[in-house]
């Protein structure tokens, strides 16, 4: 629970500059906890209000549940594929909905733009779904470019999302074709509205960019986190994905990295992984059988399936926890699925796939199954406790001990904890990262530099 | 759970209507846009998270950004009561005037009257200066 503290940040003093420098993990600066921040009320409550996840899990769920219902009018169902893997998210993130996790903000809004995307034209016309033929009377450009923006919020959430933005391109092209300048710019304004605050935040936070990306190197300031930690925190966050477990090994090719990475999944993450690439055998074999009858698969669809692809792929590359990447390692096998049940008229291939979708489903159950015991096992747990009836559980609070950083007494967790307080402010979760640091003046939002930078 | 329960009641409102006030003024450059609750939902959240990210960077995320949000979201609500007044004007109006806010087919016939009273309810507790009867005058 290392955000925590950063939503007190956020409640005291909104930032600190250099704030990276005592916890570098500040430096991810993740817009989901300024949301979060919004809605803790630390200023009012004792305890204060961690909510936001579960809410974010109640408004997609519904929205998700409402469109499967429909599920008998839609033309296609890559839509409802999407609906089912958020779903499965909320299955997977049910226990922890406490959390004000980053990734589960990030990816519940990816898996909207992912459905809402893939929705677009699969309501039939039928008079008797006025809802449903109602959203089918928007314009799909606009809705693309809609949800382009606020892929553009999702990289703001979490840049390991960021590459969902390419899908942004779709809509543009199709913009700039009409000439639709006024449109155009109105869209990237409103992109750069929603980026901008997060980048003059990482400015002020770490003194880069984007944080741990040191390749754009535009500002010299004194509170700048040196080169060789964001490297270095940036070697960390990739070999820990890739259960390397120690930034000097960063190095480490593809083909010894590989088999270390599947030694360290669970057996359900492994099964999980098992099922997408047979749902990209049967996608790619869907695809081919749709181009040789001449009745492509939609190009909409088939451009956020691609964008899918390119995210699992940098996910895969830069961080490859299976958190980080669920939804869209989740997306694939529904895809897959949907669209086999949407094959009219069966053949060698078709059964060939059919036959490939259920090992597929075989594959997949030890994954749900393991979260939908989790799930229950809790609520059954936890359920009526009369505890929280009233209030929630509060922050955990671990054990700390003050560490003088320059002006300041910055509260570290006492060993063997590495966690966070959200009661104890300002705080690190590494005591040897507050030590390299002194304070930048007065108060507090002058924030704290790196001893060896700016003297 | 209670607390969580009111906490995501208020969530809603604050986003649902603050996403209300972004669409009117979206639909004056994009015609032919009918977001459903849902969108709605999310386009608040969006605008509360930026708006609370630029004033982290001057202050504190405190009491100053609930006053912004809940002006924000009673703006939005009152433009949803003038817009359902001025559809109650006309014969059939009042659907029509609620019907862009169930395009995702979650709000039904009943979730009409909820979103109302909703709005009703906000704007009575929050807009206790806001005279009613001139809301027509800022609709789009």
């Amino acid at each position: 629970m290392y955000h925590i503290n950063n939503i007190r940040v956020y409640e005291e003093v909104g930032l600190m500059k250099g704030m990276a420098n005592i916890q570098w993990q500040f430096g991810y600066n993740s817009a989901y906890l300024a949301f979060a921040s919004v809605f803790s009320f630390g200023w009012l409550f004792k305890n204060p209000l961690h909510t936001t996840t579960g809410f974010l899990e109640l408004v997609f769920g519904w929205w998700a549940i409402a469109g499967l219902l429909d599920f008998r009018s839609h033309r296609h169902h890559f839509g409802d594929a999407g609906r089912l893997s958020i779903l499965i998210y909320i299955l997977n993130i049910l226990v922890r909905s406490m959390s004000p996790a980053t990734d589960f903000g990030a990816l519940l809004f990816a898996a909207f733009v992912i459905a809402d995307w893939m929705s677009i034209h699969e309501c039939s016309n039928s008079a008797a779904i006025e809802n449903a033929a109602d959203a089918e009377q928007q314009d799909p450009v606009l809705k693309m470019a809609f949800l382009s923006v606020l892929s553009t919020f999702v990289l703001t959430l979490k840049v390991s999302a960021a590459l969902l933005v390419l899908a942004a391109l779709v809509p543009g092209i199709r913009l700039l074709r009409k000439k639709e300048w006024k449109k155009v710019l109105a869209f990237l304004g409103m992109g750069i509205v929603i980026v901008l605050p997060f980048l003059i935040r990482n400015y002020y936070i770490s003194g880069w960019l984007i944080y741990p990306f040191t390749g754009i190197n535009l500002f010299h300031v004194d509170w700048k986190v040196p080169a060789s930690i964001a490297e270095h925190d940036a070697a960390q966050i990739k070999t820990w994905g890739r259960g390397l477990n120690d930034a000097a090994r960063i190095d480490t090719p593809m083909r010894e990295w590989i088999p270390v990475w599947w030694d360290s999944l669970q057996y359900y993450e492994k099964t999980l992984m098992k099922a997408d690439l047979m749902s990209m055998v049967i996608l790619l074999w869907q695809f081919l059988r749709a181009k040789r009858r001449k009745k492509p698969l939609p190009f909409v669809q088939l451009s956020m399936l691609l964008v899918i692809l390119l995210s699992m792929t940098f996910w895969f590359i830069e961080a490859s926890f299976i958190r980080y990447g669920l939804v869209f390692l989740l997306y694939p096998p529904a895809a897959a699925l949907f669209l086999l049940l949407d094959q009219r008229g069966w053949d060698v291939s078709t059964v060939f796939c059919g036959l490939l979708a259920g090992w597929m489903i075989f594959f997949v159950t030890p994954f749900l199954d393991n979260y939908f015991e989790d799930a229950t096992t809790f609520a059954h747990a936890h359920f009526m406790e009369n505890e929280y009836l009233i209030f929630q559980k509060e922050y955990p609070t671990q054990k700390t001990i003050p560490l003088q950083v320059g002006k300041f007494t910055v509260q570290a967790p006492d060993w063997p904890y590495d966690y966070n307080n959200y009661s104890t402010f300002p705080s690190t979760s590494y005591d040897f990262e507050a030590l390299m640091c002194t304070s930048r003046g007065e108060t507090l939002r002058d924030g704290f530099r790196n001893v060896e930078v700016g003297q | 759970m209670l607390s969580v329960l009111l906490s995501w009641l208020y969530i809603a409102a604050v986003c649902l209507f603050t996403g209300c006030l972004v669409w009117h003024l979206l639909r004056r450059f994009f015609a032919g846009l009918k977001p459903g609750v849902t969108e709605l939902i999310v386009t608040g959240a969006v605008v509360i998270t930026v708006l609370a990210e630029y004033i982290s960077i001057f202050t504190g995320i405190r009491a100053n950004m609930q006053v912004c949000c809940l002006f924000l979201a009673c703006f939005g609500a009152v433009l949803e009561l003038g817009l359902s007044r001025k559809g109650s004007a006309e014969p059939g109006g009042e659907a029509k005037a609620f019907l862009h806010l169930q395009s995702d087919g979650l709000i039904s016939c009943t979730g009409n009257s909820f979103l109302r009273l909703y709005c009703l309810s906000f704007s009575a507790c929050f807009c206790p200066f806001t005279p009613l009867g001139e809301t027509s005058m800022w609709i789009p």
